[in-house]
């Protein structure tokens, strides 16, 4: 035949193998079968030439000879593509896995929820850290910040802090920006015609927002900057989640008139769905913002810039640098050691969780590690059982390329059956997780956590990987295998092969123990973390007390006086409910983030330079107010109805407050002044507890109280202490209002105890997660070292009815059982110790209260981890203790 | 392969004698064997290592097709059997074979250079 022919005729026939492997996949079955038969009639005729049948079989079988060899031979001749191996080597493994289910399902479970929590905590990831945000020149927006380099408070750039004059000035001046934007929120109460107020979120801000962002409205258009411009026209556009749940999805929508604090504004658009900046918001209303130098005072605005192309992160800091240098320069009273900078949004929106997300990252990670190590052990133990099979088999002639090619692709099975478990289970708890996550980076950064490419790559690296690492271990082993020790041995432990073996479980072990250690040491730091920050006294009760916000119109409420008395009246009403021993009310609530921030200075002391500080809160409150949020008068006296607006000037502040501003007198009667629309000035007539405003982990900013009859705001948190159930006065309170006026619509209505929940949930979840982590960890530790020893026992089997037999007792055996696990466990503390020490130090911002190399927490740890080995030790041991040696001895 | 140099003596022949014991009619890897020992009175004795790659060769080629079936003992075998290649290439490799065979005997014939 010519060349070209058999060239031909060999594509030919791997088309056909490529098409038609299944035909072939059969082979091996048929094959088996094949020469059973043969040999039964070989066995057959030779008895029919005399043979006894013993001897006959066995004649036939030696004829049949090199058996593997040309079973491979044979087999060559109908499948000699690589691919038709690998299929083959599938479905080998699938039938081995099948064939032992318990060792499947202990494989698959173990694996399939370590990958699952390894994918959910990167799909978070991803979606916080990797993904682009959702605008479409997002690496370009930063927030442009404030801060005070002499006076830093609180987190620069944090929720408002930058000012509106500022703002205005800057505007026109900073050439890195293509659009420069500033905005800020505030709860409004919003009307169609003919309709109840609801209390909406509104958003104040320049039309530039909408350009820095590349925002396209689903209906309708959004305002221009020459609407934004003072005694521009009244428009607002519509979030498309608000849109659709007032409105119902009215597509005739825009050019309706709506009331927002009773003012008639014109639906201009509808923003697309999905579409947020920072926090959700209900509706968008242009800012107006007057000239520099026109506009009102303070620093209550966020900004946010799209940086012009080409121009670095560095350059735009230094411009924004000069600008405030000149500024601070040019109007010192209010801007005197400011500077400004900026960040790239993400880092503003994900900063602080960053460094928990990739803690959890690799907490997750030594999980899957002991997974892997424990997995990896069962195989081990596998293959020992298959031993002699695989050695005959090398014996025979088979190659062992091809026997560890197997090996791998039974790994390369289980972890990939493993994965799509972990990756099913994985999207389940990313919801979950989600949902716990701090909701500063749940807006637009988790907006959308589905599954991308990043987030299958990922789990199939893991998968892959896993398979890899697990699976290694036994094919070097059956590399190694030593065919004639293992057949002379007969299977039996004892030899150098399986010392060899049980050298390497060990290590699976010891490693599996580390890593436990490693686990548990940080589950025990976040935990502690955790109770310390829960024992913080927050300076206020927060149990039966129910909070709500709500918003006075200008319109409707534009005197001091009339905003006092609605409030009067709104506190009389509330009072009556039945059960309710207190209420009050307060300008920014604790716990929310919400505060004012002003310089002040003693009267009688030289006025510090300005900007210098000293700085405090301040707030307004009404009498009942610190009755109703449980905080105690230190001394001196807090509020009556006899403070209003024509008696004397009052005021109370706080401990912190007291003790740095008259660290060796009584506060009581001193006069502070600090600046506001005007200069305010009140004597000081209490001191109060410290409130940890901003949360346990943060300690009371120095405060002064004043009555909101003296110092009237015009938004108001109001807090009512009852007895039960706080949601038990949601709807009381909602109505309570509403007879007063239907204008006035609740928002944020919540237990104080769900503020503080909220206050402490990245430290509560990263505690829970990690003892989720942490004990699952020492669980499949505890496995392995029960496996391990186990193992070990039943390999002693002869050897321990020797010696029972020669009279050791059965605590003798138990003891030295009980050895091996209590060695396995010594090694890996050990050593999970030193790495524990060494790694500790990275989790030091993520603790409070506690160091990170916390003594304690490493010694009951290592206790807890030493105590469950030596009980996942035991239990073998007792077994061994049971050794029957007549039978055992007996039945070898 | 091992095998094949073992055998290599049978090569040429193998698919020949195989082709022509199927020739008598579908039968079974042992069964070939059987008749291939009768026929020849004992004095060929098909290895299995040899027998069963060319079964699985010829299968391939298509010129013998195989299904299970059973024996007159009720036993499940698989059976081979000639395909209509099969038969035209057994006419050829008959014809081949008898062309060769004639030669050899020719050439062992020889009793003197015939220059």
């Amino acid at each position: 035949m010519s060349g070209a022919n058999n060239i031909l005729r060999r594509m030919r026939d791997r088309v056909r193998l490529f098409l038609g492997f299944r035909r072939h996949r059969d082979m091996d079955d048929r094959f088996v079968d094949e020469m059973r038969f043969h040999v039964e009639m070989a066995t057959e005729a030779n008895v029919r030439a005399g043979m006894t049948p013993a001897e006959a079989r066995r004649v036939a079988l030696i004829t049949f000879g090199g058996k593997e060899q040309w079973r491979e031979s044979a087999a060559n001749e109908v499948r000699s593509a690589y691919l038709e191996d690998f299929v083959h080597d599938v479905r080998y493994a699938i039938r081995g896995l099948v064939r032992s289910p318990t060792f499947t399902i202990a494989a698959v479970t173990t694996l399939g929820l370590s990958i699952g929590a390894t994918t959910s905590i990167f799909s978070v990831i991803n979606a916080a850290l990797l993904r682009a945000l959702p605008y479409p020149h997002a690496d370009r927006i930063v927030a442009v910040c404030e801060r005070n380099t002499v006076n830093p408070s609180g987190e620069p750039c944090s929720r408002g802090g930058f000012s509106v004059d500022n703002f205005a000035t800057w505007r026109g001046t900073a050439k890195s920006f293509d659009a420069f934007a500033a905005f800020r929120e505030g709860t409004a109460s919003l009307a169609a015609p003919g309709r109840d107020a609801v209390s909406a979120q509104a958003r104040v801000t320049s039309a530039s927002l909408f350009v820095v962002v590349g925002a396209r409205p689903a209906l309708g258009r959004f305002f221009t900057a020459e609407e934004d411009q003072p005694g521009g026209p009244d428009l607002l556009v519509l979030s498309h989640a608000f849109w659709q749940e007032y409105f119902a999805g009215d597509s005739g929508i825009v050019g309706r008139h709506v009331s927002l604090e009773a003012r008639q504004y014109t639906v201009v658009g509808v923003t697309a769905p999905g579409f947020g900046v920072y926090e959700p918001v209900d509706v968008w209303i242009p800012m107006r913002l007057a000239p520099a130098g026109a506009t009102p005072r303070g620093r209550s605005l966020r900004a946010l810039a799209l940086v012009r192309p080409g121009v670095t992160l560095e350059q735009a800091n230094r411009e924004m640098q000069v600008l405030a240098a000149r500024t601070a320069h040019d109007q010192p009273q209010y801007n005197a050691n400011m500077t400004a900078f900026v960040v790239p949004l993400r880092e503003r929106l994900v900063g602080n969780s960053a460094r928990l997300l990739w803690t959890l990252l690799s907490a997750v990670g030594f999980l899957l590690l002991i997974a892997c190590a424990n997995v990896a052990n069962l195989l081990l133990t596998r293959a020992s059982a298959r031993e002699r099979e695989i050695a005959v088999r090398i014996s025979l002639g088979a190659s062992p390329t091809r026997l560890v090619r197997q090996l791998v692709t039974e790994s390369l099975v289980l972890s990939a059956v493993s994965t799509i478990v972990g990756f099913g289970l994985g999207m389940k708890g990313t919801r979950a997780l989600v949902a716990l996550l701090p909701s500063d980076l749940s807006v637009q950064a988790l907006a959308d956590v589905s599954v991308d490419w990043r987030l299958m790559l990922f789990a199939a690296a893991v998968g892959v990987a896993t398979g890899l690492v697990f699976g290694a271990a036994p094919s070097l082993h059956a590399l190694r295998s030593n065919v004639q020790e293992t057949l002379k041995e007969g299977g039996r432990g004892g030899s150098g092969q399986a010392r060899s073996t049980a050298r390497l479980r060990n290590a699976f072990v010891i490693a599996e123990i580390t890593v436990a250690l490693v686990l548990l040491v940080g589950a025990g730091l976040m935990v502690r973390s955790f109770t310390a920050l829960q024992r913080v006294d927050l300076g206020i009760r927060t149990d039966h007390v129910l909070t709500a916000r709500m918003s006075l119109p200008s319109r409707l409420y534009p005197s001091d006086t009339s905003i006092s008395a609605f409030v009067h009246d709104a506190e009389s009403r509330i009072a009556t409910l039945p059960g309710v021993s207190a209420v009050g009310a307060i300008s920014y609530l604790p716990l929310t983030g919400d505060r004012s921030v002003t310089g002040f200075s003693v009267e009688g002391r030289p006025v510090p330079p300005e900007g210098t500080g000293p700085f405090a809160d301040v707030r307004a409150i009404t009498p009942g107010y610190f009755r109703a949020i449980g905080m105690r008068i230190k001394e001196g006296r807090g509020f009556t109805d006899a403070d209003v607006k024509g008696s004397p000037k009052v005021g109370v502040v706080n401990e912190t407050f007291a003790r740095t501003t008259f660290p060796h007198e009584s506060a009581i009667g001193h006069f502070i002044t600090y600046p506001w629309a005007e200069l305010e000035r009140f004597e000081i007539v209490g001191v109060v507890d410290d409130v940890h405003e901003v949360g346990p982990n943060q300690d009371a900013p120095g405060e002064m109280y004043r009555p909101l009859s003296q110092f009237p705001y015009s938004r108001l948190s109001i807090v009512l202490r009852g007895s039960g159930d706080p949601s038990s006065y949601v709807a009381p309170l909602r109505k309570a209002v509403r007879e007063i006026d239907r204008n006035i619509p609740l928002a944020a209505v919540e237990p104080l105890s769900a503020l503080e929940k909220r206050a402490v949930v990245s430290n509560r979840l990263s505690a829970a997660l990690f003892s989720l982590f942490g004990i699952l960890g020492l669980l499949l530790a505890a496995v392995g070292i029960y496996g391990v020893v186990s193992y070990t026992v039943e390999q002693r089997r002869h050897e321990i009815a020797v010696r029972v037999a020669l009279g050791a007792t059965r605590g003798d055996v138990v003891r030295s059982i009980l050895m091996r696990g209590a060695g396995l466990c010594a090694i890996g503390i050990g050593i999970g110790m030193v790495v524990a020490f060494a790694g500790a130090n990275l989790m030091q911002k993520l603790l409070f209260g506690i160091p990170p190399r916390d003594a304690t927490t490493f010694a009951v740890n290592g206790a807890l981890l030493a105590i469950i080995g030596l009980l996942a030790a035991y239990v073998p041991g007792l077994r061994a203790a049971r050794v029957d040696p007549a039978r055992a001895l007996r039945g070898e | 392969m091992a095998s094949k140099d073992k055998d290599a003596l049978l090569q040429g022949t193998l698919d020949l004698l195989v082709l022509k014991a199927l020739q008598l009619g579908p039968m079974h890897g042992w069964g070939i064997t059987e008749r291939l020992a009768r026929g020849s009175k004992d004095v060929l004795r098909i290895g299995e290592g040899s027998l069963y790659p060319a079964l699985y060769r010829l299968e391939r080629q298509g010129v013998i097709a195989s299904k299970w079936d059973t024996t007159e003992n009720n036993r499940r075998a698989r059976y081979y059997a000639l395909t209509n290649t099969g038969r035209a290439r057994l006419a050829d490799e008959r014809q081949a074979w008898r062309r060769m065979s004639r030669a050899v005997e020719l050439v062992l014939a020889m009793e003197s250079a015939g220059e």
